[in-house]
């Protein structure tokens, strides 16, 4: 019941989220697109629990606290970023680089 | 009326993604992954305040 569709959704969000990481340059976007995509990755465990038993609700739980831990500890680092640069455009991010 | 409260109960607790059926699991068969999810959380959080203070 309704796997179809909860499955071209998924697929529509993910490949929005995936678009916007390779083309977008601002980092805060680009946070938000990786959180797009964690969230479509969602869509599709829970609809694929509804026939397959009840574990793909339970790692939804899973991937939503790494998602909580990774957004904490990435805004953390886009905001020292900014504070050394004053910009998160990424563009002009290029600490690693020699 | 009361009778429609019981089955909204039951769907609630029981149905696709009810109370019962997710927490049963949650907490019995994925206990230790749940309880390594505190410790992943508390060290996202001390991270991110390491990471986020004005003074490094």
């Amino acid at each position: 019941m309704l796997l179809g569709p909860a499955l071209a959704v998924s697929a529509v969000l993910f490949a929005i989220g995936a678009a916007g990481v390779l083309l977008r340059r601002n980092a805060i976007v680009i946070f938000m697109c990786i959180a797009l995509m964690l969230n479509a990755v969602n869509l599709t465990f829970v609809a694929f629990a509804q026939q397959l038993g009840t574990s793909g609700q339970i790692f939804v739980f899973f991937v939503m606290a790494v998602a909580a831990a990774e957004a904490a500890v990435g805004l953390a680092i886009i905001l020292a970023v900014y504070r050394h640069k004053e910009t998160v455009d990424l563009q002009h991010i290029n600490l690693l680089k020699g | 009326m009361s009778w429609i409260g019981a089955h909204l109960v039951e769907i609630v607790f029981w149905g696709f993604g009810g109370f019962a059926v997710v927490a049963a699991p949650l907490f019995d068969t994925y206990l230790i992954p749940f309880e390594i999810t505190s410790l992943l959380l508390l060290a996202a959080v001390v991270g991110a305040v390491v990471l986020a203070k004005r003074k490094l």
